[in-house]
């Protein structure tokens, strides 16, 4: 579904990627590892269009998206859940969800799609006039994951859900991403909440100062002696 | 004072307050959505009177279809100023946005005065009305002209506000106001919603433009003042603030149709200006400042 070979992006002369490969197949559900400035989120950036890559392939369906402008990759199918979510603060959920169906002219198929959205996580039902100013922190990353889902997205990108959540409301954001991945969108998860994290997740990628240090299913990846030392510290 | 003129001042006040309201929403509406301090607002009033002038005495069509021309023309005006200069000033200004803006658009306010001066020379370019009489409202009688004016400042008014709360695009100008990144990662494509926005702004004031040309004939420098009132109003209403700036508006049209009246043909203007001076002592913020949810809030 994914393909990114060589890339290398950065902020003007600030090179932050260097030849970074991933894949993503179908249907999987991807955690891409590694500590602050290993240039995670730089990656999500890059293949969501907000940065533009220095070079390098980022292939998409079999399309070519390195260098597209952000919406239309969104309009492609990627959608991209940042990590402070990009809210719409003086606009009610129900507005917010709206504008997440922008590229959505079925409108048969947006009010499907909010059922679904709304069966997902029924506290934005019970929020939908209120604005999005004033939702909790936990309700503000459900609104939006689901403002994200509203143009039925093939891929997601999630970065780092659970920050700054308690640990009940990120156990609910991560049963929330499962349920998602069993419904058949691949997902692609930026995380530093490392246990949770790859209990749900099918493989997994470790950058390390914006290099690709390693790539092994979860399960490999819990029992490597490099992720025990240097993320779960024992 | 009697009863009657009560009435007359009010009307006078209501007329003028939809114009200044007009004025002040496209004001508004630029610095909401764009972060731009526009200073061609009066421009764009100028080129619908004129558009509208043109339509109704040369081409002869009916009063509506030449204030539509005039929405029409200006729409086109806006959009052709975002695309080029606004828009080429984007890709490079950064952080000198605000600056720059200001500057490009007083620039912009004097080439077009000047322009409409060599085209159409100094001359005042008006008619004598568009429909001829008058309708009496209890004792007083008002020019149908004033009363369409102010129905059709009030029309524009309460579609816009529909149409941005209400519609797909109207919701996705919201958004950029709100948080580009987001909008774009929805799929908006940002550059869009500001050739819109900027398009439907000067519309705004090509309509005032053309609806009050029986009253205000046209002619080169007519926006200037019109402008200052934007500003009066936006700055005596809060910052962007949508509907305080219908309220600001009818307020300062009133107040100068009431200062008209008791002290004078001098005073309105200072009497508006020692108003906005007294508000910023006190509240600088506006009369509305946060209190009042402003369209991007709803």
């Amino acid at each position: 579904m994914l393909e990114i070979k060589g890339l290398q992006s950065g902020y003007g002369y600030l090179q932050v990627l260097w030849d970074v490969s991933l894949e993503l197949n179908d249907g999987e559900f991807i955690v891409l590892l590694g500590s602050n400035g290993a240039g995670k989120t730089t990656t999500l950036r890059t293949i969501s269009g907000v940065i533009r890559p220095i070079s390098g392939e980022i292939n998409f369906l079999g399309q070519s998206i390195g260098g597209k402008p952000g919406h239309e990759i969104s309009r492609l199918g990627i959608s991209f859940i940042t990590e402070d979510l990009n809210l719409f603060p003086k606009m009610t959920v129900y507005d917010n969800l709206l504008v997440g169906a922008y590229s959505v002219r079925d409108k048969k198929k947006i009010k499907e799609t909010l059922a679904y959205i709304l069966n997902l996580f029924p506290r934005l039902e019970e929020r939908l006039n209120q604005l999005a100013g004033t939702l909790s922190g936990g309700e503000r990353k459900m609104l939006a994951i689901g403002r994200g889902l509203m143009p039925n997205p093939k891929l997601l990108l999630v970065d780092e859900p659970s920050l700054g959540l308690s640990p009940l409301m990120t156990r609910a954001t991560f049963d929330a991403l499962r349920k998602l991945n069993q419904d058949g969108t691949t997902i692609l998860l930026v995380e530093q909440h490392l246990g949770k994290a790859l209990e749900i997740t099918n493989r997994g990628y470790i950058l390390e100062q914006g290099k690709v240090v390693m790539e092994a299913p979860t399960a490999t990846l819990l029992e490597s002696e490099r992720v025990k030392e240097v993320y779960l510290g024992r | 004072m009697e009863l009657v003129d009560v009435w007359n001042v009010l009307a006078v006040g209501l007329v003028r307050g939809g114009l200044y309201a007009q004025m002040a929403l496209m004001l508004a509406l630029v610095l909401g959505v764009m972060s731009i301090i526009s200073m061609i607002n009066g421009e764009l009033y100028m080129i619908g009177a004129y558009v509208s002038y043109f339509a109704f005495t040369l081409f002869g069509l009916n009063p509506i279809l030449s204030i539509a021309c005039a929405a029409v023309a200006t729409f086109l005006v806006g959009a052709l100023i975002e695309r080029g200069p606004l828009s080429m000033m984007r890709r490079r200004a950064g952080e000198d946005w605000y600056l720059n803006t200001f500057l490009l658009t007083v620039g912009l306010s004097f080439f077009l005065k000047n322009a409409a001066m060599l085209l159409w020379k100094p001359t005042y370019r008006g008619i004598r009305w568009y429909w001829e009489g008058t309708v009496s409202i209890g004792s007083i009688g008002i020019s149908i002209d004033r009363l369409v004016a102010l129905g059709i400042a009030a029309l524009t008014i309460v579609a816009l506000q529909l149409f941005l709360r209400n519609t797909r695009l109207g919701r996705a100008i919201r958004a950029v106001s709100q948080d580009e990144r987001g909008a774009m990662l929805n799929g908006i494509n940002i550059n869009t919603i500001y050739t819109i926005s900027f398009g439907l702004a000067c519309m705004l004031g090509g309509i005032a433009g053309g609806s009050m040309l029986s009253i205000l004939p046209a002619s080169p420098y007519m926006g200037t003042t019109p402008n200052n009132y934007a500003w009066l109003v936006v700055m005596l209403a809060g910052l962007g603030n949508i509907s305080g700036a219908v309220v600001g508006g009818f307020i300062i049209g009133i107040v100068e149709s009431v200062a008209f009246q008791f002290f004078g043909e001098g005073w309105p203007n200072v009497i508006s200006f020692i108003i906005l001076i007294i508000v910023l002592v006190i509240k600088p913020s506006g009369i509305f400042g946060t209190s009042v949810k402003g369209v991007w809030e709803q």
